[in-house]
């Protein structure tokens, strides 16, 4: 078998694992933001002890390597808790909560440097400070943030292949199975390197049209 | 005392172990302008953010109509019958001129959108500013960013209106639309306290003059007195105005 056709032969299997790599890193964006942007919050405006839980948090989940995040949930912690849950569920949610303490620094920043003015203006209204942060610093924040925070897609997508070791059907997982059958690693691997670069591509390509819709005159070139 | 607005009893305030109010007291009746000079660092800015608690007082008392706001517990409620002008306008930066104006009536008074929309054109018209009404803070010149400042404040229909340096920020060229803006709303019965370095302006428009300095209410008195004190009555002021007229 010459190259091209391991490759023709392998490609429907390997590509069918796409859908599980782009859907653990949909996932994972989700959780990452869902949890990251009110730890954001929370270490900004919330009080010493909040802000110091962050912290903790946010040290614990960066100091750690994913593949061990991994194996204590998933082989660790869920089985202790009872809980037989599927690799997928177990691999978004440690990429995501993972994301979520990078994404919270992300916010944590944008909404720093958010001039402190905004909120002394909106106080100065009568609005609460929850309405405030809600209606003047986040639509500005948010916006800050979405450069640095467009980096968590190329991770994200990278790191989804270590949910290769929880046995995750992502396309690292189908490749290698293919590889174990035709034993012509070099045409696979470069064929899956080349799913993920297109994907990288065609992700940051969305990231930077919605970071164009989203941009207001002015706003965040000072 | 029907028609008094604000009354300031013995206001200190310190930031560490610098006392930058020493005890300010005055009162401020319905149509009044008041405007507050003296050199910088001696509290001016302070005072008036103390008034709606954008820097919480140490000691002393502030009245706003018949109520006691120093320890008014929904100082949101308060606020809203302040309007406040800062030097940097702090205009949100992320929304138009018109939404600007708008935001605080749909997120505090709850008002409809159309009934926002309306009141909304309606102060910018008061300020002039209605074409720029799609315009974002970026896209206006420091003078309009201003006047929408002002149409923000105004459209809370506030008792007292406090200006923070509203020029200091300009280029002299820009002043003048602003301080026109102003003195319009002065002369339409709108109560003010403004602290401001136009001597010119607060001399034509200025019902009394307060001098601070050291955190204290030094001198005060009309702007004829003041301004064209003869008779030695107000040696501290007048030593701060050649000061300054001096340097112009």
């Amino acid at each position: 078998m010459n190259s091209i056709t391991i490759i023709l032969e392998s490609l429907p299997n390997i590509a069918f694992g796409l859908f599980t790599t782009l859907g653990l890193v949909l996932a994972a964006l989700t959780v990452g933001f869902l949890v990251g942007l009110p730890l954001g919050v929370a270490q900004v405006y919330g009080g010493s002890l909040v802000s110091w839980c962050v912290g903790v948090y946010v040290w614990f989940l960066r100091g750690l390597p994913n593949l061990v995040l991994l194996f204590l949930f998933s082989f660790g912690i869920f089985p202790l808790l009872g809980l037989d849950l599927p690799a997928f569920f177990v691999g978004a949610t440690v990429l995501g909560l993972r994301s979520a303490a990078y994404q919270s620094q992300t916010f944590r920043g944008a909404l720093l440097s958010v001039d402190p003015g905004q909120m002394q203006a909106a106080r100065s209204l009568g609005m609460t400070r929850i309405t405030a942060i809600r209606s003047i610093i986040l639509p500005q924040a948010l916006r800050i943030a979405l450069p640095a925070w467009s980096n968590e897609y190329p991770i994200l997508l990278t790191d989804s292949s270590v949910c290769y070791a929880i046995g995750v059907m992502e396309m690292l997982t189908r490749a290698s199975f293919q590889v174990s059958r035709t034993s012509a690693p070099t045409p696979i691997y470069l064929a899956t390197a080349a799913i993920f670069i297109m994907l990288n591509y065609l992700g940051m390509r969305g990231l930077h049209y919605i970071e164009k819709r989203c941009s207001i005159p002015g706003f965040g070139y000072r | 005392m029907m028609d008094t607005v604000l009354r300031v009893s013995d206001l200190r305030k310190s930031f560490g172990s610098e006392e930058v109010l020493k005890g300010v007291s005055f009162e401020v009746r319905r149509c009044d302008v008041k405007v507050f000079i003296g050199p910088s660092g001696t509290g001016k800015s302070t005072l008036l953010r103390c008034l709606n608690r954008l820097v919480e007082p140490d000691s002393g008392q502030v009245w706003l109509g018949g109520d006691e706001i120093t320890h008014e517990s929904d100082i949101d409620f308060v606020r809203r019958r302040m309007g406040m002008v800062f030097q940097n306008f702090y205009l949100f930066d992320h929304l138009t001129a018109l939404r600007n104006v708008e935001i605080a009536l749909l997120k505090v008074l709850k008002m409809t959108k159309a009934e926002a929309r309306e009141l909304a054109m309606f102060e910018l018209g008061r300020v002039g500013m209605e074409r720029f009404a799609d315009k974002y803070p970026a896209e206006l010149s420091g003078g309009q960013a201003q006047r929408v400042s002002i149409a923000r404040a105004l459209a809370m229909s506030p008792e007292v209106m406090l200006f923070d340096e509203p020029t200091s920020a300009l280029d002299p060229e820009l002043t003048g639309e602003v301080l026109d803006v102003m003195r319009s709303l002065a002369s339409g019965g709108m109560t003010m306290l403004i602290v401001s370095h136009e001597m010119e302006f607060a001399n034509s428009v200025a019902g009394e003059i307060l001098f601070m300095e050291g955190g204290v209410i030094a001198e005060r008195g009309t702007p004829g007195d003041i301004f064209s004190d003869d008779g030695g009555s107000y040696p501290r002021a007048q030593a701060f105005l050649s000061r300054i007229m001096k340097q112009a």
